[in-house]
């Protein structure tokens, strides 16, 4: 018995340690890798199998490989969908934004959906989350309404040998930038129109609320929080969106500063908006 | 029109949330009336013949396999 142990620990080696962390996503290797140097080869390898073994479970889970759908007519549809998706990516007929990171489109086969696909890798690196964090967060806050402000809904991430993407809810409004840059464009005067009703007092005291408890209640910061970020929808119903600079809070952190600066660059957001689209009517109401 | 052949290997996650919405419907759910709209998002579970839902991803329950899908609005 103890030979067969002892045997069994000679078979241990680094190159089992490597083979385990190069089984994952590089972002995850260099972290995981920094978690187990300083532990014993035996204790760092058995932590490794257990990060694969939940994580081939999670994926089990969430996961379709296309070539696994039974149904002939569901794979074809799935496959022409994952085509259709991985096509419409620079026809501008159906692009709705485009950042330093990425680019987002509506689907040709609904109005409801639109993808955001990754342009810059450099750029997304500086903004910290990949895409796969991001549409993680977004998934988190589904659902999460606070004063009638919520996120888009999540759906679905996929990755093709190309690029990756993921899918969210498509949103039929402006960003208070996009609205502030021209206010007197017809595309903006019904969102306006309902928007230079509100007080910009109740409006900021709404936002603080909603992210007040998107830091409390999802242990989540924006740390992107500018007009490029707000949307108002053609009902007049705000959303905060690009969660690709957010971050959960973890467990023990400090994360007052961040969570203050969240609220005041909300503030200072709010206020620049309304100033510039009351400024632009030559109806100041400062 | 499809430029582009997408692999088969390539994969498609849809969110948790909408899985485990399919997943309780098929549980819990003795009489199904599909398409079934789930966790109040434009997703629905519905059956594999279902012009109207247009298949992103699919979910076996049994020997069935169903679609799970948006709204289809044009031919795509």
């Amino acid at each position: 018995m103890d030979e067969r142990k002892s045997f069994e620990k000679k078979e241990l080696d680094e190159d089992d340690l490597e083979r385990l962390l190069i089984s994952l996503p590089p972002e995850l290797q260099k972290l995981w890798r920094e978690k187990v140097e300083n532990l014993e080869l035996e204790e760092a390898i058995r932590i490794m199998e257990d990060v694969l073994e939940n994580r081939s479970r999670v994926k089990a889970k969430t996961f379709t490989r296309i070539s696994n759908i039974k149904d002939p007519e569901i794979k074809k549809e799935v496959t022409d969908v994952a085509g259709i998706i991985e096509n419409t990516f620079g026809d501008t007929d159906y692009r709705v934004g485009k950042g330093t990171v990425g680019e987002v489109y509506e689907m040709p086969y609904s109005s409801r959906i639109c993808v955001k696909y990754l342009v810059d890798e450099d750029q997304r690196k500086k903004h910290g989350n990949t895409f796969r964090e991001e549409s993680a967060l977004l998934e988190e806050m589904t659902g999460f309404v606070v004063e009638s402000i919520r996120v888009p809904d999540s759906y679905f991430y996929t990755a093709s040998e190309n690029r990756v993407y993921f899918g969210m809810e498509r949103i039929h409004g402006y960003t208070l930038e996009e609205m502030a840059i021209d206010p007197l464009d017809p595309k903006f005067a019904t969102i306006l129109e309902i928007v230079k009703k509100l007080d910009k007092e109740e409006v900021k005291r709404k936002i603080r609320a909603f992210l007040t408890r998107m830091h409390k209640e999802k242990k989540i910061v924006h740390r992107d929080v500018f007009t490029r970020n707000f949307m108002v929808d053609q009902g007049g119903n705000w959303f905060l969106i690009d969660f690709g600079k957010a971050r959960e809070i973890e467990i023990g952190e400090d994360s007052d500063r961040r969570e203050a600066s969240d609220l005041m660059f909300a503030d200072i957001a709010i206020g620049e908006f309304f100033s510039k689209i009351h400024y632009m009517e030559g109806v100041d109401k400062q | 029109m499809i430029k582009y052949h997408h692999s088969t290997e390539e994969i498609m996650e849809i969110a948790r949330y909408i899985q485990e919405a399919a997943e309780n419907a098929l549980k819990f759910d003795t009489v199904l009336k599909l398409p079934l709209r789930l966790a109040e998002t434009d997703f629905y579970l519905a059956e594999a013949n279902d012009q109207d839902i247009l298949a992103h991803s699919s979910i076996q329950h049994g020997d069935k396999e169903y679609k799970i899908g948006t709204r289809r609005e044009v031919n795509a």
